[in-house]
């Protein structure tokens, strides 16, 4: 543990300390909320729920009550704090995939999350931003919800999950909903879940989804997004693919001769590899792994696009941290621009 | 003797080559290089010695008839046999089965193996939204445990997900067929055979799939208590008595995950022919920059001649 890595808990903990010792008027006061205020890791893969919907999760066990507890912003900080994180962009992707075919229900969802959200970013301004929920795949609903979320409640981008039942990111049908993203250039933080093709494949096995079925389908709706052209009718959204990109980096060489076939060479001249390279990713669920992932990752796309990112509460920062370190793959230079810069270039308004 | 022994090659009964173009596993050139002269020819230019034989992935609609399933396995692996003898040292085989047709497959294993010395099985990742390591097919692992039977396996368009993306057509080979490894993987670990089952040497294609950038996840699963107790010593273990071949997989990027997560003690060779050529191959491995000459030749033959006693 540095003093570095864990600023923001220490910084409290020297303030409370400082000021118990009547020395907190040694220190400038301008000094002191400047560095408060400037970000030391930011977190771009962290959920919360609406309390009703976490009660909701947790009465039908689709939510341990770990998880449940997790979802509280208060505990949500003790980890930041723990992991030395000082922002978290917080993010409900996932909606109830039964609900998709009510667009009401997807409506009704999207707006009590993204109130929830705001709230929470409302009661921690330096703490908090959030990705807004859409009513996906109601289009319409979306295009009013997007509309909502900027301009009244000022969110700091959309979350998306890969796919929405039949229908991955990059659809004809959800044409209307990026092109509008891509007006307001739009973040857009992506999420996966298990598609109705395959979700519960290994149950028997005690494999869950989230083991393969996540990481494919990531890379499925990134595929859909880039070889259906939605990458390139929409050159100013700037799309976060969760976990490392899914398993993008391990297929590259398969997308890399795709686009080199008849069939796409035309759309390509410069090849796949222009767009995965305009992607951001984030290190939740892989910044360890014998390092395998993460070497992966930065062999296929620019330093600059690696975000930090924790999936807390499944995951908790500073198992996060750890083996971004463990992992030898990055210099301190390297994880200085994944922990913070790359992030604050992308949400320029966090610079504090 | 430079050797180099390619356990990814696929050739074909030539009356079943026309089924399979019918069926859209293969393409009308890839069946014109399905023959044992220009399979000849692509090893002799590849500095490959030895080539062991499996057929392409059955169609869903052989997997779905038994009769068809058994004739399959049966006419290619006569064919397969033949070519053993007609080009003595060049050629062995991965016997097909009639999955999932347990009966049927253990008969197979029993004519395959005794009359026509296969040098061992082939193996889908899945047959009708079963994985390997599902509790239907353990009595065929159990009676290749039993013979300690070399499985090398290969993926197929997956009943639940073949092409799955409606918009944008791209073959399964893509994003599904690596997927459908790391679920049989999985299945093989967490289910269970591969603890019940010692003796099997299973060899995965492609660099194990989508697994080794999944290694996290695994390592999670393997976490899980009910896992753990299954697991006594760890995934990771478990993932290194598995084989895996460089078929479609000699990027720097596959290479240094297999390097990370299992070491390269069980990787071995594979071109894939007819859809990968052997010179082109040797000369991606070459140029990876990641395999020493040691390591490249513990690839090309060392790592898998324990394991085929014909050639040894």
């Amino acid at each position: 543990m540095t003093a570095d890595l864990f600023e923001t808990a220490s910084r409290r903990s020297l303030l409370g300390g400082m000021a118990a010792l009547g020395a907190i008027a040694a220190m400038p006061a301008g000094a002191a909320l400047a560095a408060a205020a400037k970000p030391r890791r930011i977190d771009v893969h962290r959920h919360t729920f609406s309390p009703p919907y976490v009660a909701a999760r947790r009465a039908s066990r689709s939510l341990t009550p770990q998880l449940a507890d997790g979802m509280d912003p208060a505990r949500s900080l003790e980890d930041m704090d723990q992991g030395g994180v000082s922002l978290s962009i917080m993010s409900a992707p996932s909606a109830p995939k039964e609900s998709f075919a009510d667009p009401q229900a997807m409506r009704r969802f999207a707006r009590e999350q993204n109130e929830w959200l705001a709230r929470v970013r409302a009661d921690h301004p330096t703490r908090f931003g959030f990705f807004a929920v859409t009513a996906l795949p109601d289009v319409e609903g979306s295009l009013r919800e997007i509309e909502y979320a900027f301009d009244t409640l000022k969110a700091d981008g959309v979350g998306l999950v890969t796919n929405y039942g039949d229908k991955w990111l990059g659809d004809p049908a959800f044409a209307p909903v990026f092109d509008e993203l891509n007006r307001r250039k739009a973040v857009i933080y992506t999420h996966p879940t298990s598609a109705n093709c395959c979700t519960g494949l290994l149950n028997a096995s005690g494999v869950d989804d989230a083991n393969i079925e996540y990481g494919t389908d990531t890379t499925r709706a990134l595929a859909n997004v880039v070889f259906g052209g939605t990458a390139a009718r929409c050159p100013d959204i700037r799309m976060i693919w969760s976990h490392a990109g899914g398993t993008m980096p391990f297929l590259v060489e398969r997308f890399v001769k795709l686009a080199q076939t008849p069939k796409f060479a035309a759309k390509f001249p410069q090849g796949f590899l222009p767009d995965a390279r305009k992607f951001y990713y984030d290190t939740a669920q892989t910044s360890n792994g014998l390092g395998a992932p993460m070497a992966a990752l930065k062999k296929v796309v620019p330093m600059s696009h690696i975000l930090f990112g924790t999936d807390y509460p499944w995951r908790t920062t500073a198992e996060t941290v750890k083996g971004l370190k463990d992992n030898r793959i990055f210099s301190a230079g390297e994880l200085k621009a994944i922990d913070v810069d790359n992030m604050l270039a992308l949400l320029p308004q966090f610079k504090g | 003797m430079a050797r180099r022994i390619d356990v990814h090659h696929h050739l074909a009964a030539p009356h079943l080559l026309p089924g399979l173009i019918d069926a859209g596993i293969l393409l009308k050139h890839d069946a014109e290089a399905m023959t044992a002269a220009h399979a000849l020819d692509d090893m002799d230019k590849g500095g490959v010695t030895t080539a062991i034989n499996s057929p392409p992935a059955p169609p869903h609609a052989v997997i779905d008839n038994r009769d068809r399933a058994i004739s399959f396995a049966r006419e290619n692996n006569e064919y397969f046999a033949r070519l053993v003898s007609d080009h003595k040292g060049r050629f062995g085989f991965f016997a097909a089965l009639p999955m999932p047709y347990v009966d049927a497959v253990l008969k197979e294993i029993e004519y395959a193996l005794d009359t026509l010395k296969a040098d061992g099985v082939y193996l889908m990742t899945s047959y009708q939204d079963h994985w390997l390591g599902d509790a239907v097919f353990a009595p065929v692992f159990d009676e290749l445990n039993r013979r300690k039977t070399l499985i090398y396996t290969h993926p197929l368009s997956p009943y639940c997900c073949t092409k799955p993306l409606k918009e944008v057509v791209m073959p399964d080979a893509m994003i599904e067929f690596g997927t459908d490894t790391t679920r049989a993987i999985a299945n093989m670990v967490f289910g269970g055979t591969s603890r019940r089952c010692p003796d099997l040497r299973v060899i995965w294609s492609h660099a194990g799939g989508t697994m080794p950038f999944l290694i996290y996840r695994f390592l999670k699963t393997a976490g899980i208590p009910v896992n753990a107790q299954k697991l006594p010593q760890g995934v990771v273990h478990e993932l290194k008595r598995f084989y895996y071949d460089t078929a479609q997989a000699s990027h720097p990027v596959l290479l240094t995950a297999l390097k990370q997560v299992v070491g390269l003690e069980h990787t071995v060779f594979g071109s894939d022919y007819p859809w990968g050529l052997s010179p082109t191959c040797v000369a991606e491995l070459e140029a990876a920059g990641v395999l020493s000459a040691d390591e490249m030749r513990a690839i090309d033959y060392a790592n898998i001649l324990p394991l085929l006693p014909r050639f040894q």
